[in-house]
């Protein structure tokens, strides 16, 4: 119960009504088959002896009017009760997506994080079917309460009779209980591979390279082999838990027949009355059913505490660091505060020192040993071949990752000293995998919501916009800088070609402030044209600040105020693009494989 | 075709021992409340004249009786359920069939989409669509035997008695259908909305999107669409919630009616002595037994109508396409491997509109490609480069005018062996979480020769041989933890590898094949092009002019029409349009490089 009890704590305040409505639908529906037992009694009893109709009717309007209050009770209660559910689901379904942007970085893109992820949000569907499991189990427990008094009201020792004979089913529920966490823990790594192949149907990115390839055979196949697996673990499962539900039932009708033994013994050497028989094994019935519902509720109970495992342990992640803006209150020692201020008016030096990498689970080093540095104010270029540590430099910069060992210096200073949130306020970085959020163009530039945005906000965000020539274009759209981009969300949103995205892309940086803009393969997928303004964009609105690019277009990285060569982790070259073009090196070999094709005479 | 016989038709196809369980199920769970309803009655009606003896058999035979339907019930509810996977696991994989083999275009429709998205949901949920209405026809048969059990029993009474059940259970029924239309009506109204939450959710937790999210600390904000979403829907919820609650009220007051009359009725009987007191208990236990029985008997039926109009989804999307699928493999249609053996290609005024747009993308557009060829295809972003390319490929048809293939029209082809003729890697091409050799062959065997070739000359062997597994290797981390990322450099060698490992293809379309490649890789798969095309008629796309230098002749593509074609030094002679883009990024290559760009003075 415990982790249905913490999951609870994350909806806060509302839980208290949650129980509140609970309790009451439960108690009202717990009474109402407790009416349908004593009241036949009360009615036999009247038949055989007085038979007096205004007594009879009384009986049967008491019957018939008490069913109907407390059906309407219940069906009210239940309908608070549902709302809360709902409203429970949203706010764990928010704490969930919230999670996940709070994990680190590293940690997020793990098989294992991954996974945990994914049965964290299906637990969340478990969470939802126990609002009805909760009234069942409470009106349950009424009705054991009640049937459980009448049964006293006769004989004392049928009641701990009864209860000896359904505790016989407990060995077998904890049977029950322990296959259940078996199959839990051995069908988890399927789950997203099962997710994978049913989502197949509807990604049709596949759809080209599958037909053409005629690949559909494929990978129907692996989708077979994947769901068979998670087959055997079921049929195991179920075969088991099979039997034992099977018996739990044998001992329940056991029961049955035990209670008319001695009912009918009874009343063959009367002692007992008609009305008492029928009252009694109504009685005793129902305890042993309800009983055994509880039974089953309470280990559905566990079955979902078992599930929300995954959603409380997802939950208890570690966070990075500073994710939540409140704790920000710690120290901040003056040099590192010093470092800030610098960076915030506009002068930003990085110097990477002695930096080494290897992705989390991989062996091989992508950086080794690298080391750097990048003056305040200068534009620079990263390039070098695939693989030899471009983009993993700049995801270190981003602290996206810890360097295994080395650092990097901002104005002095260990980033890892300052703050995060204070740190991205410096950088404005524009990855090469990138994309806009599917709200409104002017909330994607400026990251606050419309209703939020001052008149100096707008006014960066045109500025923004006239900076990389995107003013007019987002001023033809419905509603101007206020569109919402992508029809994800809205049917009418503008779709940005791939140049004016990555225009946009840089109109954001531009509008986040930082002091180090950072551009990664800003222009690959862009045709002559629009490569040559992003590009030329770039370096205007860069001038005398601190940027830095990685690119493969040499001829635009020859722009750059300094250009650093990797190689297989290292820094083996260093200089302008004339300084490099003297030596003979990588840079120089790159450079004329590109520009030879621009050459008429080949 | 109606989804319970199609259900039955697939059971009986996948799994008949379900058939037989359903058959058990309904005979044992009809019989199995009679047996405590019979028990107290004859106790009532033979306790003074019965011997000890006589009660201890019937109840202990009784009890027997009881307790092996029980078992047998519960025993077959779990098996049943895993059946119920196995074949709803056949549907998904029905689905995916389906959806893969539609031709392509059915996925520019927004309709296909909206049904997909439907069928989806009847199959992947195991309590939804299909799932549900197999798991509720399970406890069908018997609760309808059941209730007629009962029905039967209380309308011994008189026959009014019958008269007023079925008219009470035929109300029951009218509103508690009634209901789940309306709420079903409801949740198709504000389904936008939880798409759009839900849509929302996905795009925020989505590992791809969580750099920009920290950088641009952009999650409060996100936060408060979360939160204005789920307060939408939450209204929607309670308004909903509450008309539930006035329907169930109406079925509340209806069942008083009933109880009040049946009640009063076996009362009237009791007291003008027309019965003694064990029939009273039969007769009101089974009043009893009958309310808890129609009460499941209803709900499930409701249910299964319910599942059944969204599992109909299912059916309405894939029913007539494999039919179509049927009907393709029996028209015969010319085999293209005997005619091809290079490939010359004729295209003749073809004009292309996107389904719900009114522009064409191509129009009137004319272009002869001479067998063995090497084909380039430029033009600026959005001119309909990838267009064209589809076109040719057969993944859409034209919407006037033709492609000929060695004089034949390319729809005259049987779809499969015309893809035998193309091996094309388009931009978006996405790697599968299979090993590499599976990305690579795209089948379940291997030509190792083939294999061998192919990851030579695309340049893989060097990626795969620092692989773990080599080419066993997983890629991504869906159905393995070690699985293994590529760099976007080593996955264009891939694709290029599973472009050249087919070698069926005489034709092969690259389409911006050097975009993530490094100057060098660039020029080495420029340099080892010729070697590709050998033998085959190529078409290379890209807005890299100077991959133009090793084709033969250049396309230039502009506003739906080839506006210029010839060999690059034709075209910088006519100093037109592609001359000019030329010279924008060549100008960049020159050492005396310009200021234009405010960049610092050169050297």
């Amino acid at each position: 119960m415990s982790n249905i009890r913490k999951s609870f704590s994350y909806f806060g305040k509302s839980t208290l009504l949650y129980y509140l409505w609970l309790f009451f639908s439960s108690l009202v529906s717990g009474l109402s088959p407790v009416l349908y037992v004593y009241m036949p009694k009360l009615i036999l009893d009247e038949l055989l002896s007085t038979r007096q109709p205004i007594i009879l009717w009384q009986y049967v309007a008491i019957l018939a009017l008490g069913a109907l209050l407390l059906n309407l009770l219940r069906h009210f209660a239940n309908m608070r009760f549902e709302s809360y559910s709902f409203q429970a689901l949203y706010v764990l379904t928010e704490k969930l997506t919230e999670k996940a942007t709070a994990i680190p970085y590293h940690e997020s893109e793990s098989k294992h994080t991954l996974d945990l992820k994914e049965r964290a949000t299906r637990s969340l569907d478990y969470l939802w079917s126990l609002k009805d499991v909760m009234m069942t189990t409470g009106s349950a427990l009424v009705t054991l309460i009640t049937s459980a008094i009448l049964i006293l009201s006769w004989k004392w020792w049928l009641l701990p009779l009864l209860l000896g004979l359904n505790l016989l089913t407990i060995p077998l529920l904890q049977r029950l209980r322990l296959l259940e966490v078996d199959n839990n823990e051995r069908s988890m790594p399927e789950t997203r591979a099962f997710v994978y192949f049913t989502e197949i149907s509807r990604d049709f990115r596949y759809a080209k390279d599958l037909r053409l390839y005629n690949g559909v055979e494929l990978m129907l196949t692996r989708a077979k082999a994947s769901m068979d697996k998670i087959l055997a673990v079921n049929h195991e499962y179920f075969t088991k838990s099979g039997a034992l539900n099977g018996l739990i039932m044998v001992l329940v009708e056991l029961q049955s027949t035990v209670v008319f033994l001695i009912l009918g013994t009874a009343l063959m050497i009367r002692t007992i009355t008609v009305g008492n028989f029928v009252l009694i094994y109504n009685a005793a019935r129902q305890f042993g059913q309800v009983l055994s519902v509880l039974f089953e509720q309470t280990r559905q109970i566990m079955t979902i505490n078992l599930e929300l495992t995954s959603f409380i342990k997802f939950m208890a992640l570690p966070e990075i660091e500073d994710f939540n803006a409140e704790n920000q209150h710690e120290e901040i020692v003056p040099a590192v505060r010093q470092a800030i201020a610098l960076a915030r008016s506009g002068q930003v030096s990085l110097e990477v020192r002695q930096l080494s990498f290897a992705y989390p689970e991989q062996d091989a080093l992508i950086l080794d040993d690298l080391s750097l540095s990048i003056p305040s104010g200068e534009t620079v270029a990263l390039v070098g071949r695939n693989g030899a540590g471009k983009t993993t430099l700049v995801k270190l910069i981003c602290r996206l990752y810890q360097p295994q060992s080395g650092q990097i210096l901002l104005n002095g200073v260990d980033i890892a000293q300052i703050p995060l949130p204070e740190y991205y306020r410096l950088l404005s970085v524009t990855f090469q995998d990138f994309q806009l959020m599917p709200v409104l163009l002017s909330e994607n530039l400026c990251g606050k919501l419309q209703s939020e945005q001052t008149e100096d906000d707008l006014e960066h965000i045109r500025q923004a916009l006239r900076d990389t020539e995107m003013l007019s274009w987002a001023e033809e759209q419905k509603d101007g800088i206020h569109v919402p981009i992508t029809r994800l969300l809205d049917e009418e949103g503008a779709i940005p070609s791939g140049g004016q995205e990555q225009k946009l892309a840089i109109a954001r940086n531009i509008c986040h402030g930082g002091a180090l803009m950072i551009l990664d393969e800003p222009t690959s997928a862009l045709d002559p044209r629009n490569e040559e303004q992003v590009f030329g964009m770039m370096l205007r609105l860069t001038r005398g600040s601190s940027s830095m690019f990685v690119s493969h277009r040499l001829s635009s990285t020859r722009y750059a105020d300094r250009i650093f060569v990797l190689d297989g982790g290292k820094l083996i070259q260093e200089g302008n693009h004339s300084q490099l073009m003297s030596e003979d090196g990588l840079y120089r070999t790159m450079y004329l494989a590109q520009a030879s094709q621009y050459q008429d005479n080949q | 075709m109606r989804p319970i016989p199609y259900l039955l038709k697939k059971i009986r196809q996948y799994d008949p021992k379900m058939l037989l369980m359903m058959l058990v199920n309904a005979l044992l769970s009809a019989a199995y409340p009679f047996i405590w309803v019979l028990v107290p009655a004859a106790i009532l009606r033979n306790y003074q004249v019965w011997t000890r003896q006589q009660l201890i058999l019937t109840v202990v035979l009784a009890g027997l009786g009881a307790m092996l339907a029980g078992f047998v019930v519960a025993w077959l509810k779990g098996n049943y359920r895993m059946r119920m996977n196995n074949v709803r696991y056949q549907l998904i994989r029905d689905l995916a069939r389906v959806s893969l083999r539609m031709p392509y275009e059915n996925t520019l429709l927004p309709k296909t989409l909206d049904q997909i998205n439907f069928a989806h949901s009847s199959v992947s949920n195991p309590m939804l669509g299909a799932g549900g209405i197999i798991l509720g026809l399970l406890p069908l048969s018997g609760q309808i035997l059941s209730v007629l059990g009962f029905s039967s029993l209380l309308a011994s009474l008189s026959p009014w008695i019958l008269i007023l059940l079925v008219v009470i259970l035929i109300s029951n029924y009218l509103i508690i259908d009634q209901e789940a239309r309306f709420s079903e009506s409801m949740w198709q109204s504000y389904r936008p909305l939880g798409r759009r939450h839900m849509t929302l959710q996905e795009v925020i937790s989505d590992p791809l999107r969580k750099k920009d999210i920290l950088l641009y600390n952009t999650w409060e904000m996100l936060r408060a669409y979360l939160r204005k979403y789920a307060d939408l829907r939450l209204l929607q919820d309670v308004k909903a919630s509450k008309k539930h609650f006035q329907f169930m009220s109406t079925l509340t007051l209806v069942d008083l009616i009933r109880d009040v009359l049946v009640y009063g009725w076996i009362i009237r009987q009791f007291a003008l002595g027309l019965m003694d007191a064990s029939v009273f208990t039969l007769y009101t236990a089974g009043l009893l037994s009958f309310m808890v029985v129609s009460q499941q008997l209803i709900k499930n039926l409701v249910d299964i109508q319910l599942e059944s109009k969204r599992f109909q989804n299912f059916i309405d999307f894939t029913l007539p396409l494999e039919k179509q699928f049927q009907e393709m493999e029996t028209v015969h249609k010319q085999n293209i491997a005997s005619d091809v053996i290079v490939p010359e290609i004729v295209i003749e005024n073809l004009t292309f509109i996107y389904p719900n747009t009114t522009a064409p993308v191509l129009e009137d557009l004319n272009l002869h490609i001479p067998a063995g060829e090497k084909l380039a295809l430029v033009g600026e972003n959005g001119a309909g480069k990838s267009t064209l390319i589809k076109l040719l490929c057969r993944l859409y048809k034209p919407s006037s005018g033709r492609i000929l293939i060695n004089g034949k029209d390319i729809w005259d082809y049987n779809e499969e062996d015309y893809h035998q003729l193309f091996s094309a890697v388009f931009q978006d091409a996405m790697l599968l979480p299979f090993t590499l050799r599976d990305n690579i062959t795209m089948a379940t065997d291997m030509d190792t020769a083939a294999f061998q070739l192919a990851v030579e000359r695309s340049g893989l062997s060097e990626v795969i041989n620092k692989l773990p597994a080599n080419e066993d290797t997983y890629l991504l981390r869906i159905l393995s933890d070690e699985g293994v990322d590529l760099s976007g450099g080593e996955r264009q060698k891939l694709f290029l590898a599973r472009a050249l490992y087919k070698t069926s293809s005489k034709m092969l379309i690259l389409d911006e094949p050097t975009a993530a490649l490094d100057p060098l890789a660039e020029r080495e798969m420029y340099e080892r092009y010729a070697q590709f095309t050998q033998g085959k008629t190529s078409i290379f796309v890209s807005h890299r002019l100077a991959s133009t230098r090793f084709c033969d002749r250049v396309a230039f593509l502009k506003d739906g029409k080839i506006m210029e074609l010839g060999t690059h030094d034709q075209l910088i002679a006519q100093k037109g349009e592609y001359a000019e883009l030329f010279e924008i990024q060549a100008k960049n290559y020159r050492q005396s490089a310009s200021v234009e760009k405010g960049a610092p003075e050169d050297v």
